[in-house]
């Protein structure tokens, strides 16, 4: 039996995040992620929210050194992957965690 | 004693040589009933509707994706409503979503009781209803006639007088009436038969396939009807015979005794001649004196719908327990028996008004395994639910787990087998006993008096006063007023031009005079109900090119609520001039208007650094990033951190929308909740169990667009966790895998109130462009037809509340993305009772103290701060 969950863990562990998407999504398939158009690119904003320090401090009187967890610190790490699926008209992304092979989130 | 004598066809005849009535030339043309079953078939949906406070009464839609099936039409005058309830049509618009003509696959009129054939004949010759199918009572077998229409000689010779007598007294007692009551009743019973056949003269004249149930083969009915799983148990065809005979035998001996009465004394009135006989055992030797109406009640169709698994028994008013005609006995006891054996039940309709004669313990017994029981008949009726049904469901509750809907305390009952009941109002489980002339409001709550006062117009604005006399016990009591403009055309005139100024003081809590509706006012604020001071702010030339003259009318509504109104001089640059009229008695802003009336902000969500750091991965969100944000109106610092909450309601180019939106709120909702998540996203249960209501989450699939029913979606709480595109705001999808269409603009009912909650892609995008692609120029806003979001608000919802761009689902856990806002938004709602406007901002703040969730790639941070910003709160949202 643990053979077999050694075996198991491993083959997991060996999938890409797009089979791992697309094992966890039935009935969407992985494509490959349309650019967005260089207009929508270049577009500039009205106005940019402020960090998450400036919202801390407004409305929870709180510092950085509040934070329950992280942002925009050196800890933040890259373990997600972005696929893209595709299901009838519809087009969803979904994060991977490439560490613990799973879906984490997804669109919609 | 009458009894049948043979059973042989054209050898028929019925009781003694003296009082033979000769009904063979029907059997010639019978048929037995068929009993035929399926093997697939749909699990459906039962709705009971409201029989208002009039005794008896049964009317029954069935909902089976997009066949319907309408069982019986209740009281004749449900066609037009009784005081104080809906009509049946109205029901019935609630509940399709839709207006008359309803067009329905099949309409059961199970037997030709007035408490049953009801509206049914004004509706299909008004071309109200139009069934495609009809499966009918025999006009003949119900009215005690043989084929040739003969069979009641005496009833046709006798006298107006008399015959209104004796018609009156085939029906359920009625002996409590007033007079002007029962001079109607005596009337509308005469009327009866040959507006009965009238009605099915116009069903076939307007090409329904009509169905004479104990005369015509019913295979193809019921085959053509497989997917509901309908399968009709009886009565067999001597049951049919034996209760026609009777009738047949009562219309004599009743002849014969009411014309004896008259006879005896000239100065009794129709009224007092009924009244007498009316009473039990007054009319000696009458086959059915105990129950009366036995006989046709004993006619009544039974069926049976749905799968195996989910079985629904539908039997009319079929007398299992004491069938009162005199030698059916035998007939009843192996009707019954089928019935059992057709079993078991998810849910079954009490026959007879739960009365003795259709329940007793042997047969409850017999159907321990069903769960669901409901009863139907009108508030005015201590005899209805029976007082010893109902204390035999109150003893069994416990030991049989089941559940208990009556439509005289709980309104209109929707049934699904697998989720329970739904009901408009009460609780559920109710056996307290109906008092007489209480109204049937439960125990001994005397029965509200509304007075009508003062009538009057006053200023410009017309108002009318009213004084109600209620008891002092706690007592819900609708007060409907229908106000028709009587006075002349300057006292009616429009409201006066709003003098739209920056700032005006006012009181810190505004409330709208109470003025009843008119359609050339557009109505009351938030329909009267106390508002917080709010800063209204629009462009009323932008606005007025949208909707014309309805901008004017909006803006006098709100003004005349005491509101501040700000006309944006510049609505380019609204920020400055809006915050210039931001102080501390201001408790949110309302926008007033789409994003072409004033603008809406692009809000790039993420800083410069994460930007920089996430480079070509922000191109991964569909939205780059940047969303439609109308924050920036509650900024009293223009720091980009509002601090007051905002909504806005869209024009949609539509001035019955923004009036509409304008008047939200107040109505009575027959729903707590509604609620469909995609199935592939199990996180929306944990929300669904924070939201109040006993509703389930339904999921999608199997739910499907085409079989959400409008009327349920009319609920207090709405809740969608279903995929949205931007491409596509009219409809939303969920998984079966696979796409499914699981709701669209057309389920959105016709009147609506309430707020709903969408965890839907771009479900609140109002225009057709997304943020990140807009780079100047005209903005277009979507229509009604092609926005859920517009659509609901013009239904009549306090608030839509949902994403103006992509959305982010966690993973069962709801912990991170859109979860925890989820959550904290209806807590807010709900929990605290707060406007749905404040619970979103609130529900910000929540959510931002929890940031980033324990989220630590820097996009999986950057979809918090998206989730953070982009919920919008569309409409009054207060």
């Amino acid at each position: 039996m643990d053979t077999k969950r050694s075996s198991s863990t491993q083959a997991v562990k060996q999938m890409s995040p797009k089979e791992i998407a697309e094992k966890a999504m039935p009935g969407w398939k992985a494509v490959t992620s349309e650019a967005i158009s260089d207009a929508q690119e270049s577009v500039k904003a009205d106005a940019q929210l402020p960090s998450l320090e400036e919202l801390r401090k407004k409305y929870l009187g709180k510092s950085a050194s509040d934070a329950p967890n992280l942002e925009e610190s050196e800890e933040a790490t890259k373990t997600t992957e972005v696929v893209t699926l595709q299901s009838g008209h519809l087009k969803r992304k979904v994060g991977v965690n490439t560490q613990k092979g799973v879906v984490t989130w997804r669109q919609g | 004693m009458w009894q049948l004598r043979k059973r042989q066809p054209g050898a028929r005849r019925l009781g003694s040589s003296e009082r033979t009535v000769d009904v063979s030339p029907i059997l010639d043309a019978f048929v037995t009933g068929a009993v035929m079953s399926v093997a697939v078939a749909g699990r459906g949906k039962y709705y009971l509707l409201d029989m208002g406070s009039e005794k008896y009464g049964d009317c029954i839609l069935c909902v089976f994706g997009a066949k319907t099936i309408l069982i019986d039409g209740g009281h004749r005058g449900d066609y037009e409503g009784q005081s104080g309830f809906d009509s049946i049509p109205e029901q019935l618009s609630q509940i399709l979503g839709q207006k008359p003509p309803f067009k329905i696959s099949l309409l059961v009129v199970t037997h030709c009781h007035a408490d049953h054939i009801g509206s049914l004949p004004q509706m299909v010759t008004n071309g109200d209803l139009v069934p495609e199918w009809a499966l009918v009572a025999d006009e003949k077998l119900g009215f005690g006639r043989t084929k040739d229409g003969r069979g009641q000689d005496n009833f046709d010779a006798a006298s107006d007088a008399v015959q209104r007598v004796v018609a009156a007294l085939r029906e359920e007692p009625r002996d409590d009436m007033s007079d002007a009551e029962l001079d109607q009743f005596l009337e509308d019973a005469v009327t009866q038969e040959q507006r009965y056949k009238d009605m099915l003269s116009a069903l076939e004249k307007n090409g329904s396939r009509l169905v004479r149930y104990g005369r015509d083969d019913t295979a193809e009915l019921v085959k053509k009807f497989a997917i509901t799983g309908m399968t009709i148990l009886g009565p067999t065809q001597d049951h049919l015979v034996l209760c026609a005979e009777t009738i047949a035998k009562y219309t004599k001996d009743a002849v014969d005794a009411v014309t004896r009465a008259i006879s005896s004394d000239a100065a009794l009135s129709e009224r007092d001649v009924y009244r007498r006989l009316s009473g039990v055992g007054t009319i000696s030797d009458l086959a059915d004196r105990v129950g009366k109406g036995a006989a046709l009640n004993d006619q009544s169709i039974t069926l049976r719908f749905g799968p195996a698994s989910d079985y629904v028994l539908l039997a009319g008013d079929m007398q299992f327990a004491q069938p009162e005609v005199p030698g059916l006995d035998g007939e009843m006891t192996k009707l019954l028996a089928k019935v059992n054996s057709s079993g078991p039940y998810k849910f079954i309709k009490l026959t007879h008004h739960s009365s003795y004669n259709g329940l007793d313990e042997d047969i409850l017994n017999a159907w321990s395994a069903t769960k669901l029981f409901a009863h139907t008949g009108g508030q005015n009726d201590p005899d209805h639910p029976d007082p010893g049904s109902l204390d035999l469901l109150k003893k069994n509750r416990a030991r049989l787990s089941l559940m208990f809907a009556r439509t005289d305390r709980n309104g209109i009952i929707t049934v699904d087998t697998r989720e329970g009941f739904i009901v408009s109002r009460g609780r559920l489980n109710d056996f307290t006993e109906n008092q007489r002339g209480s109204g049937g409001g439960g125990g001994d709550v005397p029965r509200p008096q509304v007075r009508v006062t003062e009538s009057r117009i006053k200023g410009a604005y017309g108002t009318v006063e009213i004084i109600a006399h209620l008891p002092v016990q706690p007592v819900k009591v609708t007060v409907t007023i229908d106000v028709e403009p009587t006075g002349s055309p300057a006292t009616l005139a429009g409201p006066p031009q709003p003098a739209i100024s920056g700032g005006a003081p006012g009181p810190s809590l505004c409330q709208a005079q109470s003025s009843p509706v008119d359609p050339r006012t557009g109505g009351v604020l938030a329909s009267g109900r106390k508002l917080p001071k709010l800063l209204f702010v629009t462009s009323r030339s932008a606005l007025a090119r949208n909707v014309g003259s309805a901008a004017d009318t909006a803006l006098g509504m709100i003004r005349k609520a005491g509101h501040v109104l700000v006309d944006v001089r510049d609505p380019s640059k609204p920020a400055a001039e809006v915050r210039a009229n931001l102080n501390s008695s201001i408790s949110g802003v309302v926008v007033v208007g789409g994003y072409d009336v004033l603008p809406s902000q692009r809000l790039d969500v993420l800083t410069s650094s994460m930007r920089s750091d996430l480079g070509a991965r922000t191109r991964e969100d569909d939205d780059n990033f940047i969303v439609w944000s109308d924050g920036f109106y509650g900024e009293a610092k223009g720091d980009g951190m509002p601090d007051l909450p905002v909504s806005r309601i869209p024009d949609g180019n539509s001035g019955d929308l923004l009036l509409t939106a304008l008047t939200a709120g107040g109505a009575n909702i027959p729903n707590q909740r509604y609620g469909i998540r995609n199935s592939a996203r199990p996180f929306a249960d944990k929300i669904w169990n924070g939201i109040a209501g006993a509703a389930a989450l339904l999921v999608s699939g199997p739910t499907k667009a085409s079989g959400v029913i409008p009327g349920n979606v009319r609920a207090q709480y709405v809740y969608f966790m279903l995929h949205g595109s931007n491409m596509d705001t009219a409809r939303f999808w969920g998984e079966v895998p696979g796409l499914v269409e699981a709701f669209n603009v057309s389920r959105v009912p016709d009147a609506c109130d309430g707020v709903v909650f969408a965890g839907c892609c771009w479900g609140a995008l109002t225009v057709e462009q997304i943020a990140s692609s807009y780079s100047g120029g005209p903005l277009k806003q979507r229509s009604l037809e092609n926005s859920i979001a517009l659509k609901m608000l013009a239904a009549g919802v306090t608030a839509f509340v949902g994403c103006t761009g992509t959305h982010y689902s966690p993973d069962a856990t709801a912990a991170f993305a859109g979860g925890p806002m989820h959550a904290a938004f209806w807590q807010h709602l709900i929990g605290k009772k707060q406007p749905p406007a404040l619970a979103l901002f609130n529900a910000r703040i929540d959510y931002l103290s929890g940031m980033p969730h324990h989220q630590t790639d820097l996009f999986d941070q950057a979809i918090e701060r998206k989730i953070l910003k982009e919920f919008t709160c569309l409409g009054l949202g207060w």
